[in-house]
């Protein structure tokens, strides 16, 4: 909110300049964002927190300057002389639905004369930041920014019957709001209306047609309080926030109708308006706001400096609470009416530290209570996998976790109310993934290695933790000058997942060929993930996994396992086989662990070929497997049976010796 | 045979040898078979000097030490000559200015790393860290912090919900409300995550963001406590001579509720760009935990108190490097992204 500092200073004798009063105010908790020079005036642009509508209005934030500064207020005049019929017989207010409008005061001014404002009156609306309209308008706006409190002004001669009904709208009204809309209103909205028909959405925006115009003469005031969740509500239903409507949402001050009502009237008179007799109020009954004890001990112990209790109430009574101490270290304190925002000691105690100063309160460290805790599983293997993915050369990246719709029926969550054509949640992570990778590739960079980490979500709404890796078959860019780079395949995507594994501690883990061309990713008879090759945009082809964190979570991930180093040499032995196509190298090499017993300590597939030398349909695998035993030097005519065993249990699986 | 004579035996044997050496390695292995000091040749003759006669031991002694120079002179001239040849005939020369051959160089987000400086700090001050679902209901998102439905306080909240009780979390206080449901004071934690809220995309603003949210709770915690904490918290994240300074504001589950802002690091608190000419920057909400949220999580509230913070992991990123929009951390450009790997 824009607040001039010569109006401030017209209620309360200001020294400080500009700057002073920015941080003061920020220091009360109205952070200041600029002070901005305007003509010979300076304007203070006003964070409000939505708890303190009280401090939307110079009145508000003099207020706070004034218990700060312990400044005298002098409070805009709202004398009035009131002249000719007694307003009660000249209109009405009848009040239907008083749980939504809990208050409403109303005024009669005749001899109106719409005009232009004067240029002072203009000059101030302009400084907060709004545009003058003519004198009755302008004035209703500047008692909103004066005090606070949202005034309306209806032609009365425009209202059916010169009345006002303050009732919830029909099924199917309709009224065409100041702005020119035409509003369909429902029953859950209060309006104001005449005799007939809606003039104007209660709290939020008057209506066209009882508009003050310039043939406008006699005019009916409204100042009143509308129930904040109801104003709210019909705003956000309208799509209409107006500074009225923020104003009642937030909370006004039950007070203030007929003071705001009589400011109004005392203005339009100084320019010339007659202002009828008397005034209507239509109030239900409201509740007094409760007053809230407070303890010494509270301060001192929400806080951790004592204030002494005598001292808390001088500060409250500086903020105008009505403040009786009853006891040595005790209070009871009735907030102003304003203050809708306090209701508990703890709200006393924010009062005290605002004026005590937050940056006086010493600083410490707790005492170290709780015990530290071990991390949470999930979280270190998150980590560790950010550690070792980042360490094999690729690049974590963060996609929105809400993504284009593919396919229709796709199964996946679609928002209620999206912002962008990103409408449902991600049930894997290949869409961010692919979007990344396209960025590459548009970008001239065409050799990506990307990986992600973060939730999808599924049938059902349940959400999991993935890790997503795509690896660009594109060979490495910048591999240096040494040898030819190679071109990334499928093995190489493999390696990354099976060192990740190993780094993690998991062993076990099964790669298994499967209808749908991805590859699956199993332990024992758990699915981890699946695995293999997708296309990126019209032209490349990039290596593709993904893993559910919480399945690797499960483990068992195996943590340090340590054994002496064997003192007696290995022996290696390697073994060129012949094999058909249609054999995978997992039962080859499961045929090698079973048969070899347990001096086999490693099989490594040392070679692969194919084509030359080779029958069609069949491949050469040569398989290099180390014997050591821990108790003693193996003899090489041992090492010799170990391998003959295997053979013989390779030749089992289709494979011959070459 | 006599010594001084199976010397000289071995000398012509050493000559025969040295010529048929072409290389290094052979020279190498040459030096070995003389000289080694287990089964060298000369080192095994002169191992009998000891048992000759003491008439003979010196001459015999003598030669065998000429020897052993003599070999090692040989091989040294030698060597010499092998490697002015090698030169000459252009094998291999380590060229020790080539660009040496790197492995690939990955790195984690900067939002990754970022969140991991600030675990750690509040690691390092006994923290345990929270982690919780992204979706969640209205009820663990707002009406458990004291933000019930048409609470002012929503309008800076504008959630995307999937069901009418689901919605993607709009802050990490759900976390906190489950851990306090979980948990018995006192305990001291952080809840660091994904959050959402439908606010219009631009340069500061993205529809999902990353926060850290902490939350002390015990008997005897006080603001003063929540000063002393997240003024150490600056100083580490931002550096020892950064200044930090509170200011009232309001966040429904806070009273009293603060905002910590420090000085400007970058112009030092005389007004910049960044600061908004203010010498400051708002860095983090905080405030003391209400008694509503105790009563709600079944704590017998008397006496109990505590402190809860929270800031935007994006947000710090962007100040501690000067990154000038926050749509380039979802982004992921390669060359965006790389710049930030040496975070520790």
């Amino acid at each position: 909110m824009k607040i001039s500092c010569r109006w401030l200073r017209e209620l309360l004798p200001l020294a400080q300049s500009p700057e002073d009063l920015a941080a003061t105010l920020t220091a009360l908790g109205h952070a200041v964002d600029a002070v901005s020079a305007c003509g010979d005036d300076h304007v203070l642009d006003v964070d409000i927190t939505s708890n303190r509508p009280d401090c939307l209005s110079v009145v508000g934030l003099a207020r706070e300057l004034a218990g700060y500064y312990r400044l005298p207020l002098s409070p805009p005049p709202t004398e009035v002389l009131e002249e000719g019929a007694w307003i009660g017989s000249i209109t009405t207010v009848v009040v239907e639905s008083p749980d939504l409008c809990p208050r409403y005061c109303a005024r009669v001014l005749t001899s109106v004369k719409v005009a232009e404002s004067p240029e002072w009156l203009k000059a101030r609306l302009e400084a907060a930041g709004q545009r003058p309209i003519n004198n009755v308008v302008d004035v209703t706006n500047l008692v909103m920014l004066e005090m606070g409190h949202p005034v309306h002004a209806f032609d009365l001669d425009r209202l059916d019957g010169h009345m006002i009904r303050v009732r919830r709208a029909r099924a199917g009204e309709r009224m065409k709001t100041l702005d020119g809309v035409e509003r369909a209103l429902d029953s859950e909205t209060l309006v104001i209306a005449d005799q007939k028909s809606a003039v104007a959405v209660a709290g939020v925006m008057g209506g066209e047609f009882s508009e003050i115009g310039p043939h406008t003469q006699r005019m009916l005031l409204e100042s009143a309080l509308f129930e904040p969740t109801s104003v709210r509500r019909t705003s956000k239903r309208l799509g209409l926030r107006t500074e009225a409507s923020t104003r009642f949402e937030k909370g006004c001050d039950p007070e203030a109708p007929p003071r705001a009502a009589d400011r109004v009237c005392r203005l339009l008179q100084e320019m010339g308006c007659v202002v009828a007799r008397g005034y209507l109020d239509v109030r239900a009954a409201m509740p007094a706001k409760p007053a809230v004890e407070l303890a010494e001990a509270q301060v001192s112990g929400l806080l951790g400096v004592a204030v002494p209790i005598e001292e808390c109430a001088e500060m409250l009574r500086r903020l105008h609470f009505d403040v009786l101490v009853t006891g040595p270290s005790a209070l009871r304190a009735r907030p102003p009416s304003y203050r809708v925002d306090v209701d508990s000691s703890v709200d006393l105690v924010e009062e005290v530290a605002r004026l005590y100063g937050y940056n006086r309160i010493p600083a410490a460290l707790p005492p170290l209570e709780s015990e530290p805790e071990q991390l949470l599983p999930h979280l270190e293997l998150e980590e560790a996998v950010r550690d070792c993915l980042a360490g094999a050369g690729l690049t974590e990246v963060i996609t929105y976790s809400f993504v284009e719709a593919p396919a229709p029926a796709s199964g996946m969550i679609p928002l209620r109310n999206p912002i962008s054509e990103r409408t449902h949640l991600r049930d894997s992570l290949l869409y961010g993934l692919r979007e990344c990778a396209l960025h590459d590739i548009n970008n001239g960079i065409d050799d990506f290695g990307l990986f992600e980490i973060g939730h999808v979500f599924h049938d059902g709404l349940r959400e999991s933790s993935s890790l997503g890796i795509l690896i660009s078959t594109a060979p490495r860019a910048d591999a240096g000058w040494s040898t030819p780079a190679s071109p990334v395949g499928f093995h190489h995507l493999k390696g990354v997942v099976e060192g990740l594994f190993d780094a993690i501690g998991l062993e076990g883990v099964a790669f298994r060929a499967a209808a749908d061309g991805l590859a699956e990713v199993r332990h024992g008879d758990r699915l981890l993930g699946r695995c293999g090759s997708v296309g990126v945009g019209a032209k490349n082809q990039a290596f593709f996994t993904e893993l559910d964190l919480e399945e690797l979570g499960k483990g068992p991930l195996v943590p340090v396992d340590y054994r002496p180093i064997a003192r007696f040499p290995a022996s290696t032995r390697d073994i060129s086989l012949l094999v058909d196509e249609s054999v995978e190298y997992a039962s080859v090499a499961a045929a090698i662990e079973k048969s070899a017993g347990p001096e086999l300590v490693a099989v490594q597939l040392i070679d692969l070929f194919r084509g030359e030398k080779v029958p069609a349909g069949k491949k050469s695998m040569t398989v290099r497997l180390r014997f050591q035993s821990s108790a003693r030097t193996l003899a090489s005519l041992e090492v010799e049976a170990l391998c003959a065993r295997c053979v013989e249990a390779l030749e089992r699986v289709g494979a011959v010796r070459r | 045979m006599d010594l001084i004579a199976e010397l000289s035996d071995l000398e012509r044997q050493f000559r025969e040898d040295l010529s048929g050496c072409a290389d290094e390695r052979a020279l190498r292995e040459l030096h070995d078979k003389y000289l080694s000091r287990k089964h060298g040749l000369v080192s095994e003759k002169m191992r009998l000097l000891p048992q000759l006669d003491a008439s003979l031991r010196a001459s015999a002694g003598q030669r065998a030490n000429e020897l052993k120079k003599l070999v090692e002179k040989s091989i040294d001239s030698r060597s010499k000559e092998v490697q002015g040849k090698a030169a000459k005939t252009g094998q291999a020369v380590v060229d020790v200015t080539l660009p040496g051959l790197r492995p690939r160089r990955g790195c984690i987000h900067p939002i990754s790393a970022t969140r991991r400086q600030i675990c750690r700090i509040f690691l390092q001050m006994g923290y345990a860290i929270e982690d919780g679902p992204e979706l969640d209901t209205d009820y663990y998102n707002f009406e458990a912090a004291n933000i019930p439905i048409d609470h002012p306080a929503r309008d800076a909240q504008d959630s995307f919900y999937v069901t009418d009780e689901l919605l993607l979390r709009t802050h990490t206080t759900p976390v906190q409300i489950h851990a306090m449901q979980r948990r018995k004071p006192p305990f001291r934690i952080i809840a660091p995550g994904r959050v959402f809220r439908r606010d219009a995309t631009d340069a500061t603003h993205t529809p999902m963001f990353f926060q850290v949210e902490g939350l002390v709770v015990g008997y005897g915690i006080s603001f003063g406590h929540l000063r002393g904490t997240l003024e150490v918290f600056a100083r580490m994240m931002f550096g020892q001579d950064v200044k930090v300074r509170f200011r009232p504001s309001y966040f429904p589950f806070v009273e009293p509720g603060a905002e910590m802002d420090i000085s400007c690091f970058l112009c030092k608190g005389v007004g910049c760009r960044v600061c908004k000419q203010s010498g400051w920057i708002e860095i983090l909400g905080s405030g003391m935990v209400h008694p509503a949220l105790f009563t709600r999580a079944g704590y017998d509230a008397e006496g109990l108190t505590g402190f809860a913070f929270g800031m935007g992991i994006d947000r710090i990123t962007m100040l501690k490097y000067g990154i000038e929009d926050a749509r380039l951390f979802f982004e992921n450009d390669i060359r965006f992204l790389s710049q930030f790997r040496r975070i520790r």
